[in-house]
């Protein structure tokens, strides 16, 4: 699924394309006047007035189709949220892509890797794809489970920074 | 060219242009209406389309139907309902009701038809798919019809409230296009929030005290029994994981019944609409019958426990927009669920007495939620 929202150098090319499009529009309002009430600045006819505005308008229009392509598409995935049966005392979690049959509360046949208890699904959520920055690799799904909740250290991690801190 | 002459030829299309305006101000006007809703009418047609194509594609893979099943499903886009007269209110209810009902029945029928290798689960997504699928074909219909006969009769004012109204139209159009694609897959929407709610409660209190399941207590409705905090606790909700509603208040008519009306609160949770503003998974807590749809479940429980057993009913609303309501359950509604969980909990413990039979009802849309 995916919403359209327009990147930053669009927003920057539809802001330049309006500025362009009400200058035109000034230089036009001056056209008029110069031919209709005579008044035209003393460096310019209303002829070029009025090439200078036709000019201004269509650039203006101009920016603003180009800013168009500036439109994104939000991509969003399906994730399946994996908790242990036996939280809260067991602390395990893990994101994963949704797959087909899925559902919350689901018990799954793999067993929890802290403590051999099941494990089932605890939510599926859809979340916004994030611009790939680290290497395929490098990618951890605990990215996403920061996103829902302020994760819980497991107690004897947080015993060891406690330490690391004061030894 | 002297500058004179330029200004002739200025006068002339100036004059020109303001004759044009004078007398196709309106047309033009018009026109660019039209155009407006042009686009949102093929935007529409597409998602219309890539919604039939999925649940053409839903049935083959899920159903194994013995023959191209397009043209069946084709038809079922323009199946109908007429609502009951209502010049005399009297009954009206269950006139309703027994529209609805044959409505579901002929539905499951159409489904087992179409898809016949199709678990119960999956039927009853397919069947909310293609409900889904048929409301934006709807939308699509009535748009295009207004559209056309706007052109055809030249009227500013048809035009003109369609594309006043189109931006609505069409983010709750989006929106029914995200529920079908959901249940197409069988992902929790954001409607489901109630039912997630109260199944998380009672597996929080699963190992102190194991839940009794009745399964199909009515029908499409499960009743789970568990003493939470030294309450006797009946839970109701519709049977999961396939899409569906089931009829919270006939389960809980009948429960009142059965039990001679011997319990001390109702509490039910549902998913609500939220104003602009508001942030969605926000709860809020008020009294009454917490339940969409037709209003016929809503009456049910008015009646029976409202009118005939004087229950105090107690209700708790997770905000969410139209949006959400209709799309796979987000980020924000997944954070709300523990706090929810947490102010059934305090309701429980602040408002009623050990030994208390309390009913707690989660009301909404079970796809993608186990029971």
């Amino acid at each position: 699924m995916s919403e359209q929202t327009l990147t930053v150098q669009g927003k920057i090319l539809k802001i330049a394309a309006y500025i362009l499009l009400g200058t035109g529009m000034v230089f036009f309002m001056f056209a008029v006047s110069s031919v209709f009430m005579g008044i035209t600045p003393p460096f310019l006819d209303g002829f070029t007035l009025f090439l200078f505005g036709f000019s201004l308008v269509l650039g203006g229009a101009l920016l603003l189709v180009i800013a168009q392509q500036g439109i994104i598409k939000t991509e969003f995935d399906t994730i399946s949220l994996i908790k242990c049966t036996n939280a809260p005392d067991c602390k395990y979690r893990k994101a994963r892509k949704f797959e087909k049959d899925e559902f919350v509360f689901k018990e799954l046949p793999e067993p929890c890797e802290k403590c051999n208890s099941k494990l089932h699904i605890a939510a599926i959520l859809e979340v916004e794809k994030k611009p790939k920055k680290k290497k395929p690799g490098e990618e951890k799904p605990e990215d996403t489970l920061q996103q829902l909740e302020p994760a819980k250290e497991p107690a004897d991690k947080a015993k060891s920074k406690k330490e690391e801190k004061n030894p | 060219m002297q500058a004179t002459d330029i200004n002739w030829i200025f006068q002339l299309v100036f004059l020109g242009f303001f004759f044009f305006i004078f007398f196709y101000n309106q047309r033009m006007q018009i026109w660019m209406m039209q155009k407006q809703i042009e686009r949102a009418l093929f935007e529409l047609q597409q998602m219309s389309n890539e919604g039939k194509d999925l649940l053409v594609k839903l049935v083959n893979e899920r159903g194994k139907p013995k023959e191209d099943p397009r043209e069946r499903l084709q038809s079922l886009m323009d199946f109908f309902t007429v609502e009951p007269v209502n010049m005399d209110p009297a009954g009206v209810i269950w006139r309703l009701e027994h529209i609805l009902d044959i409505r579901k029945i002929r539905w499951e029928k159409e489904v087992a038809q179409v898809a016949p290798a199709a678990s119960r689960d999956v039927a009853a997504n397919i069947e909310g798919t293609i409900e889904a699928a048929m409301s934006v074909y709807f939308i699509y219909k009535v748009i295009r019809h207004f559209l056309l006969l706007g052109k055809k009769t030249k009227s500013l004012i048809l035009i003109m409230q369609i594309q006043m109204q189109l931006p609505l139209i069409m983010l709750i159009a989006k929106a029914i296009f995200k529920a079908l694609k959901a249940f197409g897959s069988g992902i929790p929407i954001g409607d489901g929030v109630g039912p997630y709610v109260v199944s998380g409660l009672v597996r929080e209190y699963s190992k102190k005290s194991p839940p009794k399941i009745t399964k199909e207590y009515t029908e499409d409705v499960t009743l789970i029994e568990q003493t939470i905090e030294g309450r006797n606790v009946f839970i109701v909700r519709a049977t999961g994981p396939g899409a569906r509603v089931g009829k919270p208040g006939e389960a809980i008519k009948k429960l009142v019944e059965e039990n001679n009306g011997k319990f001390n609160r109702l509490i039910m949770i549902d998913a609500g609409l939220k104003l602009e503003g508001e942030k969605t998974g926000t709860i809020i807590e008020g009294v009454g019958a917490v339940i969409g749809g037709p209003g016929t479940e809503k009456y049910k429980i008015e009646e029976s426990v409202g009118v005939k057993y004087q229950l105090p009913m107690d209700g708790i609303v997770i905000e969410e927009s139209q949006e959400d309501a209709y799309g796979p359950l987000n980020k924000d509604l997944v954070n709300a669920i523990p706090k929810a969980i947490e102010r059934v909990k305090q309701m429980i413990l602040t408002r009623t007495s050990e030994g208390d039979n309390v009913i707690v009802a989660g009301i909404g849309n079970c796809c993608g939620i186990g029971d």
